[in-house]
């Protein structure tokens, strides 16, 4: 296999486990507290979370020299892991282990722990911000805050699907319900957040509208469609499926898991063409 | 419709922002699809980029033969000398892998130029 392909592969789903290991934190510090049986398969899904993102982000930094060299021999050319070495790819691989090492210890209940999840989740936004056009372009002060608060919200909501799958499934339906009602209250207020930054952001870096035309572009107009999707898919969760649960109606669970585990899915698709098009292709091509 | 186009807005840019920087070609000489003769081509290939960087692998491929490895320039730069062994006439594909000097971005890219036997009648653009 190519190493492209191959470290396609690995940073999709990187992304995947690194916005599920730190929305998990985020959902333990938020809303764990009124959580009985559900909280052990949250937190034993966020150790997984963060052992698997740690092993893929190891992964994708091992094949950076592969790429480099065009084929797998770049793997075992010292000149080559000297450059990736003392390139960014370093810094960004060592603050995401740490990051992910924090979520891990910030698991269980204790004083500080979810203060610690959540101190872990931040550095893997920040890791985002180290790398790429936010870290290159010279307005960078501007655009990295901005970049790392879109992550943050993401994984907000990407990490939190699972869980609210899981509290729907073993914990009573008033406290599934008053847990997807905290949730769905804050997500509210914190998903706009995402398109307020992006607003920011495009002010200062959309350039050109012929970018659409070319890989980069499509890549990023089929984004969009799943995006466009999800948010039809968030709304009836907030507006209709949500307000059953919180009324204690148990028959909306199954629709509401089905639901969920669809948000899921597309997110990881959405994920995976951001891990493509940003590996594989170039805005100015 | 307001809402609608600020939110599509919104997030293409903040799908661009996860771009990385590329260096990409600009210029070379020879250029793209350039015809040049043996007595013309030079010793060396220069190519400019949009941006600093480092060739970290190099081949050059004549016709449907094998890829030669060749040895990558140690420079780095927004322009790259590749020297290249003598040429005989055929067409020649150059592959490359250069990385980002400011995020150590991986972009590959290719010349095609053709070497021609003796001499062309029109002068060479290059």
């Amino acid at each position: 296999m190519q190493p492209d392909t191959l470290s396609v592969i690995f940073r999709s789903a990187s992304f995947i486990a690194l916005f599920q290991a730190a929305g998990m934190a985020i959902f333990l510090a938020l809303f764990g507290r009124p959580l009985e049986v559900s909280r052990s398969p949250i937190e034993l899904a966020a150790k997984l979370s963060a052992v698997a993102a740690a092993v893929l982000v190891v992964g994708q930094y091992t094949l950076e020299a592969a790429r480099m060299a065009g084929d797998m021999s770049g793997i075992t050319d010292p000149s080559l892991q000297m450059m990736v070495m003392h390139s960014a790819s370093s810094l960004v691989l060592g603050v995401r282990l740490m990051g992910l090492l924090a979520i891990v210890i910030g698991l269980g209940r204790g004083k500080g722990r979810g203060a610690l999840g959540v101190i872990g989740a931040g550095m893997i936004a920040v890791s985002f911000m180290l790398i790429g056009h936010s870290a290159a372009n010279p307005q960078r002060w501007v655009l990295a805050p901005l970049l790392a608060i879109h992550v943050m919200i993401v994984a907000f909501w990407f990490g939190a699907l699972l869980p609210l799958c899981l509290a729907c499934t073993r914990e009573t339906p008033l406290i599934a319900g008053r847990v997807t009602e905290a949730f769905s209250n804050m997500a509210l207020w914190l998903v706009p957040g995402i398109f307020a930054a992006g607003a920011l952001i495009g002010c200062i870096l959309v350039r050109h509208l012929a970018e659409f035309r070319s890989g980069y572009g499509l890549s990023l107009l089929a984004k969009f469609a799943g995006f466009v999707l999800l948010m039809g898919i968030a709304a009836v969760n907030k507006w209709r499926l949500g307000p059953a649960i919180a009324r204690g109606n148990a028959q909306v669970l199954t629709a509401f898991r089905l639901s969920l585990g669809i948000e899921y899915l597309l997110i990881c698709v959405v994920l995976g063409i951001t891990a493509a098009m940003t590996t594989l292709y170039s805005p100015e091509s | 419709m307001k809402k609608l186009t600020f939110v599509a807005g919104a997030f293409l840019a903040v799908a661009a922002l996860g771009a990385q920087a590329h260096a990409r070609l600009k210029a070379s000489n020879p250029k793209e699809g350039a015809v040049v003769t043996e007595m013309q081509m030079p010793a060396v290939v220069s190519l400019t980029f949009s941006e600093s960087a480092r060739m970290t692998a190099v081949s050059i491929q004549k016709d449907q033969e094998p890829k030669k490895k060749l040895t990558p320039p140690t420079a780095t730069g927004q322009q790259i000398d590749v020297a290249v062994p003598t040429l005989s006439p055929g067409a020649y594909t150059l592959s490359w892998r250069v990385a980002s000097t400011d995020d150590n971005h991986i972009m590959p890219g290719e010349l095609h130029f053709k070497v021609t036997a003796g001499r062309l009648n029109r002068p060479m653009k290059d």
